[in-house]
């Protein structure tokens, strides 16, 4: 796909549109930026050689994007007719689909795969700022910078200002507004990275906590419920079930009805180093619990049975649930299947009685055991262990 | 079931110390890998007669990984500890019953905490030659150092004669409980020579 071609061949003809001299370039027409429209040469030199320079860059970028943008308009129609699909109704979606399916790649780094988008989000960004002209900036935040987040700071202590001063004048009238105050929970300050990406500027911690003190002062105020929108621009919703999007292993299953016997039960398959268990909890049960078949009586260490059964002592479920845990891989060890089990009981248990997860979570019973046999080095015994050393 | 489940829980998961970590807590909402990946281990699961001490003294015994050896070996102490004290509790004069501490995990946890060492010798080479110098210790190495003596106490009495470790082990821990024993005077040794070694204490830092 020709929009998939590497930077260099761009990069070769910005080259080659920087051999052009300035006057030339700014004689070009198509430049959406305000620039000096004058071409007397007089004028020029007092615009000075940097301005000279980004003005270039501008109009060069210009000219490259458009380009990529009609080469890409043009790739999406090529592949319209490779994948037999209507032209004029490609999605965005489908484009991603028919790439992986054209060129699969199984390399593990998501970010070096092939990749079909439009040019706006692959090349790297220009920023254009407006110049007048006399070049002199028209933003008068230009030389702070970084405008934008400069720019986002004045305007949250303009609101603040207007807030106080509205809130001192109904005082002084003598009429105490009453509003009910803003309710900030579920949501979360905007992190400082998505604050960075959605600005287009580089912020640095000082510069973010700064941010979020004016903000939190803005929020606390009492008439803030006036500029909520403004406020909740800021904001991120911290869903409560969005912390089991973060378990690490598998999610908490679905509950399912077993169709002999018509009672809820939840299957889960989990596993723990080399060893792989598929363990299924089904609800109304008389409190069996089997492993392989067998009762877990079989494994004789302490430990092991404290392992198995400590989803039920963690939850009181001892005779609620009926257990049936399987070993689908090997090869294992003793010690390894009761821990796997162990996982898979606590996510089955959690699926049925969403009143356990709280306290499954907190003594870390859904996380996966994420530790794995380290792979043996070329010139030592093992993992780690080294042979001896002698000085000579 | 909420108020039951949450009243049990918390007497059972007492003696673990790390209820305030989630494992996935920590972590801010737009990252979708938790901070740290933690799970439960395996000898810290919330059975009532889980003890923190005993737990860690297992560990510090443990030798090639064999945990069962390791475990039997201090549980059974206990039990001796437990018929010993028991024993000597059955012929007590009344008044006297009440001064026998019958509960092994308490003989224990009193023991460990009487052997802690108070400051710890580090060496500190200055110039071609090592000194010994005093340095502060956190609780948690301290009691490791304690158990680590005992351990040593341990294999030294096995080596002249004493067979089991059940037996060389509820004998030391009943005997540092009352501030007695080998284990003890190791303690002892050791502050004296950080008492002595005190004028090296500015190689500190």
């Amino acid at each position: 796909m020709s929009s998939t071609r590497p930077t260099l061949a761009l990069l070769t003809r910005s080259l080659q549109n920087l051999r052009v001299s300035p006057v030339q370039a700014l004689q070009c027409q198509d430049l959406s930026t305000a620039a000096p429209q004058s071409s007397q040469p007089q004028k020029l030199k007092s615009v000075g050689r940097a301005l000279e320079n980004y003005l270039r860059n501008a109009r060069n970028y210009e000219k490259m994007l458009a380009k990529e943008k009609a080469e890409f308009e043009l790739g999406k129609r090529y592949l319209a007719n490779i994948m037999g699909w209507d032209a004029t109704s490609i999605t965005q979606d489908d484009v991603d689909k028919a790439i992986e399916y054209l060129f699969p790649s199984g390399l593990t780094d998501l970010k070096a795969r092939p990749v079909m988008k439009p040019p706006e989000e692959i090349l790297p960004k220009f920023h254009k700022f407006e110049f007048d002209r006399e070049g002199k900036p028209m933003d008068p935040l230009f030389f702070t910078l970084k405008p934008k987040f400069y720019g986002l700071l004045s305007e949250v202590g303009r609101k603040t200002q207007h807030l106080v001063r509205h809130y001192d004048a109904q005082v002084s009238r003598g009429a105490v507004p009453e509003s009910e105050p803003l309710s900030l929970a579920g949501s979360a300050w905007i992190s400082d990275v998505d604050l960075g990406r959605r600005l287009g500027e580089n912020i640095s911690p000082e510069m973010y906590a700064q941010l979020v003190i004016a903000l939190d002062y803005l929020a606390s105020l009492p008439l803030a419920i006036e500029v909520k929108d403004f406020i909740f621009q800021y904001r991120q919703a911290v869903v409560a079930g969005s912390n089991q999007a973060v378990l690490f292993g598998p999610p908490i299953p679905e509950v399912q009805i077993d169709p002999a016997s018509n009672r809820r039960m939840a299957s889960v398959v989990t596993r723990a180093k080399a060893v792989k268990v598929e363990v299924t909890v089904r609800d109304a049960g008389t409190g069996k619990y089997t492993v392989d078949g067998h009762h877990y009586d079989v494994f004789r260490s302490v430990m092991a049975r404290e392992n198995l059964a400590s989803p039920l002592i963690a939850t009181n479920m001892f005779g609620r649930v009926d257990i049936e845990a399987k070993v689908l891989e090997g090869p294992y060890g003793l010690s390894i299947v009761p821990r796997a089990v162990r996982h898979g009981v606590s996510l089955g248990i959690a699926a049925l009685f969403p009143d356990a997860v709280e306290p499954l979570r907190q003594l870390k019973m859904l996380t996966m055991e994420p530790r794995r046999k380290e792979r043996s080095k070329v010139n030592q015994p093992g993992a780690r262990a080294k042979w001896i050393w002698k000085r000579r | 079931m909420m108020p039951p489940l949450m009243a049990s829980l918390r007497s059972s998961i007492s003696g673990i110390r790390m209820m305030s970590q989630t494992s996935v807590a920590l972590a801010h909402h737009s990252r979708l890998k938790p901070e740290k990946i933690t799970c439960m281990k395996s000898d810290e699961s919330p059975v009532f007669y889980r003890d923190h001490v005993v737990d860690k003294l297992v560990r510090v015994i443990l030798k090639d990984g064999k945990k069962e050896i390791a475990r039997n070996a201090v549980y059974d102490a206990l039990e001796i500890i437990k018929r010993r004290q028991y024993k000597q509790w059955a012929k007590a004069k009344e008044d006297e019953k009440s001064t026998i501490e019958l509960n092994p995990f308490v003989v224990a946890n009193t023991a460990i905490r009487n052997c802690r060492p108070l400051m710890k010798l580090q060496g500190v080479t200055r110039g071609a030659v090592t000194y010994q110098v005093p340095f502060p210790i956190e609780e948690s190495e301290a009691e490791f150092r304690a158990m680590k003596m005992m351990r040593e106490v341990c294999r030294q009495k096995a080596k002249h004669g004493e067979t089991h470790l059940k037996d060389i082990l509820a004998t030391e821990l009943l005997a540092a409980s009352k501030n007695e024993g080998l284990t003890i005077q190791a303690k002892q040794e050791l502050h004296k020579t950080c008492e002595a070694n005190r004028a090296f204490a500015h190689y500190r830092g």
